[in-house]
């Protein structure tokens, strides 16, 4: 007698994540990406910097380098770089811990 | 472009704008998103970008001519090409140098030594999952999934869309194309949880996968044989948490970017390290591959017709998974262990589901199964075979107690491990959570996490371990 057959089901639907997740029209949407886009700039000036003194050298590189730079400076000066910092600091502390005893 | 990079979060902005603005004119949204898709691939090499064009164009015209024929033979020739093209390419690139390498010692172990010159060949990112995406294609089309063959645009932009070109997940034509067609919803954005889905992915890699692999598991497989038994064990567990965050934080971002465009792409992981049998963690790890595997190699194998066959198809099926990550034989030994696992598991367990089994049994299997598939990932993350020994032989160094993991590689550690153990719809509760603020509200937290993740991470990032797959 030949063996059962007992394939597996070849429509099995994929797992869906988005599955009863709340929908949210195009407005509001653009309206919270804009406002995480201030937001990262106020606060994230210093990755803002990193990031264009690695861009390569050239006009572009040096116009976008020397604004990032300006835009640094001021958000620093408002102090509103204290929060990336306070967070990198907070992780070296961390980062620097040993176990007791060593 | 790496998803956590500031270079992406520019062409995300621009590439959200056009894309939604476009709406009125749907071709023209798809043509953008191609281009797009297009611009973000040539990133690494603009030439791959005739590849992934002519790979499009290829599964294309087999989908038209699978489509357009009656006979049953001739459709399965069709296929059979469209796959043979496809692996061919993909082997091309993958195994052209490693089957070299194997002629040359052959012709010298006979005594008729050839130098067979070896090529200069790049591996182009992604290559594996548009392959498998034009595979997907051309098969759907012969199972008649597809109510019609794509048009040459639709056919493109389902190969090449940007969030899943280079790592996944692998979106089954059946399930993406038909998404595709459609105008795309403004009214329909799921866009809390695509925010809670892309920022979990930026801190798993940023911070987990990063500080995991620079501060411990990447010293640890340099030279295992500095290490004693528990820092070695602790390397394996550590890769263990490595490998998922980093692979999950990748298809994380991809499901997350996509729906903020208004596609679905499926799940790839569900809390794999909880799995109690080998089964089971292949229904959780790399889901989409695992059931493409399954779907398109395991069933036209034979399936589950008896259980000899069903053994041979398991084995040949992992083997060929292991020897998709690479031409090397700690891959095809990855491979086996997972293979003869589940073969095992078969042959004792039958249909005796683990959800059947008592508490005590789960939380065994559980234990059992993590530490069989951190041995597995020994040999996978291990540069060769001779570095897997001196792994495998350290792990019975106990009298070396000597541990150079940090609190904070610890903490990272078990932290990693715990999320596996966090209820399975966490991310809907915190998304009833976040729903209640005001989208500006959401908008400003993101960003704020943003900066929060980009502060507590290394400068600079390591590109996604499947990148070289």
């Amino acid at each position: 007698m030949p063996p059962k057959e007992k394939r597996l089901p070849r429509d099995r639907p994929p797992i869906e994540v988005m599955d009863g997740a709340a929908p949210a029209r195009l407005r509001a949407v653009a309206g919270a990406i804009a406002s995480a886009t201030a937001i990262s700039l106020l606060l994230g000036s210093n990755a803002l910097l990193a990031w264009a003194t690695a861009l390569p050298v050239g006009p572009t590189g040096d116009f976008a380098l020397d604004l990032a730079q300006r835009w640094q400076e001021a958000m620093d000066s408002l102090g509103l770089t204290a929060f990336a910092s306070a967070i990198t600091a907070l992780l070296h502390a961390f980062q620097g811990a040993v176990w007791p005893g060593t | 472009m790496l998803f956590p990079t500031l270079d992406f979060g520019l062409f995300f902005l621009v590439t959200f704008t056009v894309a939604w603005s476009l709406t009125r004119w749907p071709a023209w949204r798809l043509g953008f998103l191609t281009a797009a898709s297009y611009v973000f691939y040539g990133f690494w090499d603009w030439r791959f970008c005739f590849l992934l064009f002519g790979s499009s164009v290829v599964n294309w015209l087999f989908g038209q001519l699978i489509f357009r024929c009656d006979g049953d033979r001739q459709r399965r020739m069709l296929v059979g090409a469209a796959v043979a093209i496809d692996l061919g390419v993909l082997g091309f690139f993958k195994y052209f140098n490693f089957l070299l390498g194997s002629v040359n010692a052959t012709l010298e172990s006979l005594g008729a030594a050839r130098d067979l010159p070896y090529l200069s060949i790049v591996l182009p990112v992604g290559i594996s999952f548009f392959t498998f995406h034009g595979i997907s294609y051309v098969v759907d089309i012969y199972r008649r999934k597809l109510d019609r063959p794509a048009t040459l645009p639709l056919m493109m932009l389902y190969l090449s869309f940007f969030p899943q070109l280079v790592a996944g997940p692998i979106v089954r034509a059946a399930h993406f194309l038909p998404q595709l067609a459609k105008p795309a919803d403004p009214n329909d954005i799921r866009a809390t949880r695509a925010f809670l889905l892309i920022l979990g992915g930026l801190f798993k890699k940023v911070v987990v996968a990063n500080y995991l692999s620079t501060e411990f598991v990447d010293a640890i497989f340099f030279d295992p044989s500095r290490h004693g038994a528990l820092d070695l064990l602790l390397g394996a567990y550590g890769y263990a948490v490595q490998i998922y965050c980093d692979f999950s934080a990748y298809t994380d971002i991809a499901i997350g970017v996509a729906a903020l465009f208004g596609y679905r792409f499926p799940q790839n992981f569900d809390q794999p390290y909880r799995a109690v049998g080998f089964s089971d963690f292949w229904r959780r790890w790399h889901i989409s591959l695992s059931s493409w595997l399954r779907d398109y190699l395991y069933i036209p194998l034979g399936g589950n017709t008896g259980d000899w066959r069903r053994y041979r198809n398991l084995m040949i099926t992992m083997l060929l998974g292991g020897l998709w990550h690479g031409a090397a034989w700690n891959f095809v030994i990855w491979g086996a262990i997972h293979g003869g696992m589940l073969v095992v598991e078969h042959a004792i367990l039958g249909r005796r589901k683990p959800a059947d089994w008592p508490l005590w049994g789960r939380v065994l299997g559980t234990i059992v199964t993590f530490n069989l598939v951190c041995l597995a990932w020994i040999f996978f993350r291990s540069p060769d075979l001779i570095h897997a020994a001196d792994f495998l032989s350290g792990l019975g160094r106990i009298d070396d107690s000597r541990i150079t993991a940090t609190p904070f590689v610890l903490t990272l550690l078990v932290g990693g491990l715990a999320a596996q153990f966090l209820p399975r719809d966490r991310v809907a509760m915190l998304e009833r959570l976040a729903v209640r603020a005001p989208f500006p509200v959401q908008g400003a937290l993101v960003g704020a996490a943003i900066v929060g993740i980009a502060s507590l991470g290394p400068a600079g990032v390591a590109p996604f371990i499947y990148f070289q797959f």
